[in-house]
């Protein structure tokens, strides 16, 4: 199964006519780390500061084995 | 700022005037002001909208200078509410021109002896209180109109709409804006209807002839203010995330999270929240013409504000809040911006907080009023509230009383006071703010988002309960403290991961009042405003047992998380042991 990916805010620029309302569906053929699929969709490691899988706070090194949700933010704030 | 002006509206033969000095309020300002003269002078079991309720209107301590975010106003009184002590918090115009008239405060006393409504005048020549009962009834915007004819457009206003003239327990009280537009309000806890009860429509502050506030130290205070706005542009949320989408940035994240309240308070997730997130609002208002960067008061530099304008491009109403577009949008299932903007002018056109109303709307949902997701239902309901129907009154006393209408056993308040965004299941720090704040409900009064979900000031797992209690200490205590500085309370993401920044704050204000506060200064007085709130609550009747959650978040799972709320009583109890 795909990893589906959302991107927020200012990395959406990053990846060409990204889909908000799906998000992207990437296939693995191998497991890989968060910072592994973001050199795979070209988005600059520096630009991110909060990673979820599954809704749970996440890091670059934490691997991804398909059928997870990933959430990517650079930094935010607000309420 | 070195007095205080009393207008006590039961006087006999009319409203009186009278301008006293500071005495024990000296070193006081906004929230420190606000509660520490409710504390004093208003007796806990007063009825709130009786002749013993007080409403007092303070700048903090940092306003009318040249320092960058110091335009917060502090709203405090008795709460019709919640019946503890009220502080509520507005950026717009007002703070600004009050303090550069020389006030510390306003307190509006006493009870009018008949329902005369009266409009407050204060400039360099005085205060002016003056019958006005052609203004009954008008909504904030055309209200503003009318002061604009009568006073040009560079006074600022603070105002009630007929909410507030209702004296329903959601009513706000209206500050004007840059554009002197109604729209940045005191929202919480039903101030409206304080200022309602003592009769008042609106206070007009013209600050023509005055000058800016000067520093002790003037080469000092402008270091300091300087540093201060290269540390705020420094932080990447700030200088960068705030300004670029506003707080409505926060969708997509408390949803990606699983804690962003939907369909009152059922899941946290909500399918329809692309639609109406902070990223696709600032797109429709660039697309539109409006604006999407717009600060909400002069001297801001973060501007996390905007103008949201219709299909046609005509103004609708200010860029709503992260808050206003879960209230109105995924609590009630609507994903369609355009009506949350509707939404969000009607309730600053009425004066009534977004938070309470779009709780509101939701609990009215599940009672069965209105179907979830149908969005010409909520504008009607709250077309009700603007109308004054029977059924309108009920809502316009907020979630709790609307629950207790309908028998709604989902009513998400504490102390009746509705919860803002965050799923307290699913960001477990905000749980303890909501359920201990004196405040009732309220993200601002400890926002353990910021830790538990930004990552910002450190990370404390949102989805557990160890380490939550000593976060929303900490915080609360902050924040008492900032809300008294009269700082917008944004400027917590650069003091809290930027030393240097959180110095220049503290330099600001001991060049400006020849002090020498330490960090411990900091802690001890924001600790001293929350034991003189918490000691009214006591005397008022708020107990321990008010200090906690609605049952069903311990027994009921959210989803996707699948977790409750689980911070033991006993744990809640210790919050404010220090």
């Amino acid at each position: 199964m795909p990893v589906q990916v959302f991107l927020n805010a200012t990395l959406r620029k990053r990846v060409k006519s990204y889909d908000a309302a799906g998000g992207l569906s990437i296939s693995l053929s191998r497991p890989v780390t968060v910072a592994g699929l973001c050199d795979m969709l070209r988005i600059p490691k520096g630009e991110i500061k909060l990673i979820m899988i599954d809704g749970r706070a996440a890091s670059l090194e934490n691997e991804l084995k398909g059928n997870e949700r990933v959430g990517l933010f650079p930094p935010v704030g607000g309420g | 700022m070195d007095k205080i002006l009393r207008i006590d509206m039961g006087a006999e033969g009319g409203p009186r005037a009278t301008e006293t000095k500071l005495g024990a309020y000296t070193g006081l300002g906004g929230r420190a002001m606000t509660s520490g003269i409710v504390s004093k002078e208003v007796p806990p079991l007063c009825h709130p909208l009786g002749e013993d309720n007080k409403l007092v209107i303070a700048p903090g301590l940092l306003g009318g200078t040249t320092a960058a975010m110091s335009g917060r106003l502090s709203v405090g009184c008795k709460s019709p509410l919640t019946g503890g002590i009220k502080e509520a918090n507005s950026g717009g115009q007002p703070a600004q021109v009050l303090a550069r008239l020389g006030y510390a405060a306003i307190v509006l006393e006493g009870k009018p002896k008949d329902s005369t409504l009266y409009k407050i005048l204060i400039n360099k020549d005085g205060v002016k209180i003056t019958p006005a009962d052609e203004l009954k009834g008008l909504g904030n915007y055309d209200l503003i109109d009318k002061m604009k004819s009568l006073y040009g457009d560079k006074v600022a206003c603070i105002s009630i709409g007929p909410a507030g003239e209702m004296k329903l327990s959601a009513a706000s009280i209206a500050c004007t804006d840059i554009e002197m537009r109604p729209t940045r309000h005191a929202g919480r806890g039903g101030v409206g209807a304080v200022m309602g009860s003592k009769g008042v429509k609106v206070i007009v502050l013209d600050d023509a002839g005055m000058k800016m506030r000067s520093p002790k130290d003037p080469e000092k205070f402008k270091a300091a203010a300087k540093q201060f706005v290269e540390g705020l542009r420094k932080h990447p949320v700030t200088g960068q995330g705030l300004p670029a989408y506003g707080t409505n940035v926060l969708t997509n994240v408390i949803n990606e999270a699983g804690a962003y309240p939907t369909h009152n308070f059922m899941w946290g997730r909500f399918e329809g929240c692309s639609a109406i997130s902070g990223e696709t609002q600032a797109e429709t208002e660039t697309a539109r013409g409006g604006l999407a960067t717009h600060g909400c008061h002069r001297g801001c530099v973060i501007k996390c504000s905007g103008t949201y304008v219709n299909k046609d491009g005509h103004y609708l109403t200010k860029q709503p809040e992260y808050e206003t577009v879960w209230a109105h949008g995924g609590n009630c299932g609507i994903s369609d911006l355009d009506a949350i903007a509707m939404l969000d002018r009607m309730d600053d056109d009425f004066g009534l907080d977004t938070i309470e109303m779009g709780a509101t709307i939701g609990v009215a949902m599940e009672a069965g009023l209105a179907k979830f997701g149908d969005a010409d239902a909520a504008i009607n309901l709250l077309k009700e509230v603007g109308n004054g129907t029977p059924l309108g009154r009920i809502l316009g006393n907020g979630a709790a009383f609307t629950g207790k209408a309908f028998g709604v056993e989902r009513v998400p308040v504490v102390k009746g006071q509705a919860m803002p965004a965050y799923d307290p299941r699913g960001i477990q720090g905000m749980g303890v703010t909501y359920a201990t704040s004196t405040m009732g409900a309220d993200h601002t009064a400890g926002y353990a988002v910021m830790t538990n979900i930004f990552k910002v000031g450190g990370f404390v797992d949102p989805l557990t309960p160890e380490g939550q209690v000593e976060l929303s200490r900490n915080l609360q205590i902050t924040t008492a403290f900032i809300d008294s500085s009269g700082m917008c309370l944004f400027i917590a993401f650069a003091i809290s991961d930027q030393p240097e920044t959180f110095q220049t704050f503290l330099d600001m204000l001991n060049a400006f009042y020849g002090l020498s506060l330490t960090a411990d200064g900091v802690t001890a007085l924001g600790k001293s405003v929350l034991k003189k709130e918490r000691q009214f609550n006591l005397d008022a009747g708020l107990s321990a047992e008010h200090d906690r959650l609605p049952a069903f978040f311990k027994k009921e799972t959210l989803p996707p998380h699948n977790i409750t709320f689980m911070v033991k009583d006993q744990d809640l109890d210790t919050v404010f042991n220090w």
